[in-house]
């Protein structure tokens, strides 16, 4: 809680009454005006923390009630992201996946799949846990956290403006929106004219392209190709935007020169990397790198900035690269899950 | 107490001579642990191509980081995996592949379509496997080729039993299961005031479930071993004469089932407890190699409780 008001200042309420839900009783993670809720599971190792991410929802939730029902989707999408990134930080270091198993009695913490690192590395944190958004569709949510709903577009378009800005600047917005709207709902508009202000550019892009534009953005690898010449080769990366949808990250109008969207990584096979700046506006683009040695793994937005893109795995492409020793023991512990699963149903079969 | 008939090996008898008959056959072992794996290795190369490309060009996670899984990577690669990519899930990770596969198989837990394909090649490869392995430990033959000649004279037989057996298991969930889980235990669980009641119940429903589909993999099981070693040529008539040994020695198959599914416990708690106690951290290589240890053992156990049931048919016969 202390943590919430020194990134979003006081919280509308002077006390906040935290319910241990019994059995059967209530949804952990819910909350109302005052209200946050949680439930204390009976097994539960020290390791596993759903009881503290549902906590933490229903904590940040409250930073978002307003006296007003104006822009519900846009605030359900401000209390998921900022529970989210509480989680990662409250939590960081002891965060671990524990899926829960034998009717959801038995929890099992996974110590190699921590959730929020402490050392975070140059990609995106974790930007969905199941407490926050479970169940989507629930009566005190302020806007449905279903799949694909405005509130979870807004979420990832919060991210993605935080990967854009950086999280001093963001957490400036964050708590001078609240400040702004005193008692009434912190609006997107609100949040995007702050923003402006505060950075001293128009930042419109992120109202009309990320938080009202339903349209899906997807950017994606097209072709890699690499055609060897007398002492270089000569590697052409095809970048296409699938989606109807826009990340710009600017307001300059396209005909004042190409925008600085996101990064291109191209990786070659003496292990050097090449990057190049695309523009999120272009349809089609066409990459072209000279090396000694051909591109083995291409990379889209490889710094994970455009959080909003419907499809980041169709973000890479690779051919000839070394195997990733990380992958090779995901795919082995994989057999072996396969190896039980082929066991265990052909023991009564 | 019951009196066992002269020469029939009581439950822990059978046990043991089982046990000692599979540690005798560690060539047979080794075989099927490398028959397994190769059963598993050509959709683990499927599964392999789209982790691998989609891995190749990642930020790095740093040196020194607590974990060396990204686990937004893994979200997003989940979010647009399907076929057999999808069910590349969290429980893969050690001591919970074995806990997720037990608990689907309590819960009755959907499965993709996509395992119907590795499912039907591994009960396909034991259809086959069985009539050596029930040969081999009837006959104490350890030559390769009577092994052979024996798993393919009772192939279609096996493959038989096996059809009949997932059928009737189907029949059992859609049933039994749907029964105690959907309608029972809704039911008594919504009147309990504790979480801890909630499990105890489950955990009886598990155990009449549980018992339920040991009493019937037992009738197939020993359906198996009179058709192998009792001569047993048609398929009805083996499935009978396994209800009616069952029915007839149901406390020593019981007692033998108690016996192997306490070992089968045993175990999976000791690999548990190396994951979930103190300050352990099993991962990477090492996860794996004790990973394909519990495979090898549930192996063993295999062919020990096969070799049980032979000796315990052979005592009535």
């Amino acid at each position: 809680m202390r943590l919430l008001c020194e990134w979003l200042g006081p919280p509308p309420h002077t006390g906040i009454t935290v319910i241990d839900l019994p059995w059967g009783v209530g949804e952990p993670g819910s909350a109302q005006p005052g209200i946050a809720s949680t439930r204390a599971r009976w097994i539960a190792p020290v390791r596993d923390m759903t009881a503290e991410r549902s906590l933490i929802a229903a904590l940040a939730r409250q930073f978002w009630f307003a006296a007003d029902n104006s822009d519900a989707a846009f605030r359900e999408g401000l209390a998921i992201y900022t529970a989210t990134r509480a989680i990662n930080r409250v939590l960081e270091g002891r965060n671990f996946a524990a899926p829960r198993f034998l009717g959801g009695f038995v929890p099992m913490p996974i110590r190699s799949l921590m959730l929020s690192p402490n050392l975070i590395g140059p990609g995106a944190p974790v930007g969905e846990f199941d407490e926050v958004l479970m169940p989507a569709d629930a009566e005190w949510r302020f806007a449905s956290a279903a799949p694909g709903a405005p509130a979870r577009r807004a979420a990832d378009a919060l991210r993605t403006l935080e990967r854009v800005i950086g999280w001093p600047a963001m957490q400036q917005v964050l708590a001078d929106s609240r400040l702004r709207a005193r008692d009434g709902a912190v609006t997107a508009e609100l949040l995007t004219a702050v923003a402006a202000e505060q950075r001293g550019v128009s930042m419109q892009w992120f109202l009309r392209e990320l938080v009202r534009s339903n349209d899906i953005i997807d950017y994606a690898v097209g072709g890699v190709s690499s055609v060897p010449s007398t002492d270089t080769v000569r590697t052409t990366v095809v970048v296409e935007r699938r989606g109807s949808g826009v990340f710009s990250g600017t307001d300059r109008p396209f005909a004042a020169g190409p925008a600085q969207s996101f990064a291109l990584l191209v990786r070659f096979l003496d292990g050097h990397d090449a990057r190049a700046a695309i523009d999120g506006r272009e349809q089609r683009a066409e990459i072209g790198f000279d090396s000694v040695v051909p591109a083995v793994a291409v990379a889209i937005d490889p710094d994970e900035i455009v959080l909003v893109d419907h499809n980041r795995i169709n973000n890479t492409w690779a051919s000839g690269a070394p195997r990733d020793p990380l992958g090779l023991r995901m795919v082995a512990n994989w057999m072996i899950w396969l190896q039980n699963v082929m066991l265990a149903y052909t023991a009564i079969a | 107490m019951r009196a066992h008939a002269p020469g029939t090996p009581g439950a822990a008898r059978a046990a043991v001579q089982g046990l000692s008959a599979a540690l005798r056959a560690p060539g047979l072992l080794l075989a099927i642990v490398l028959i397994t794996i190769v059963a598993a290795m050509p959709f683990a190369i499927a599964v392999e191509r789209p982790v691998m490309d989609s891995l190749a060009a990642q930020p790095p996670v740093p040196a020194i980081s607590a974990s060396e899984i990204d686990a937004e990577w893994w979200l997003e690669f989940r979010r647009h995996a399907n076929g057999l990519a999808a069910t590349f899930t969290p429980a893969i990770l050690g001591f919970a592949a074995p806990l997720e596969t037990v608990s689907a198989l309590l819960d009755g837990t959907s499965r993709p379509w996509a395992l119907a394909g590795p499912i039907a090649v591994f009960a396909l490869l034991w259809s086959w496997l069985w009539g050596g392995v029930l040969h081999r430990f009837a006959t104490n033959t350890t030559s390769a080729r009577a092994f052979v000649a024996a798993a393919s004279r009772h192939f279609v037989p096996m493959a038989a039993i096996t059809l009949i057996a997932a059928a009737f298991s189907a029949l059992l969930y859609l049933s039994v299961h749907a029964l105690l889980f959907d309608v029972l235990y809704d039911r008594v669980a919504s009147g309990l005031r504790s979480e801890r009641d909630a499990f105890f119940a489950r955990v009886a429903l598990y155990l009449v479930f549980g018992a339920v589909l040991v009493l019937a993999n037992a009738v197939f099981s020993f359906a198996r071993v009179h058709v192998v070693a009792g001569g047993e040529r048609r398929i009805v008539g083996a499935v009978v004469r396994g209800w009616t040994f069952v029915r007839a020695r149901l406390s020593s198959t019981a007692g033998l089932y108690a016996i192997y599914l306490g070992m089968f416990a045993v175990v999976m708690i000791a690999y548990g407890a190396t994951e979930l106690l103190g300050g352990s951290r099993v991962g990477g290589w090492r996860a794996v190699v004790i990973g394909q240890a519990f495979i090898v053992f549930r192996l063993g156990l295999r062919l020990a409780l096969a070799a049980s049931q032979v000796k315990l048919a052979a005592g009535r016969q």
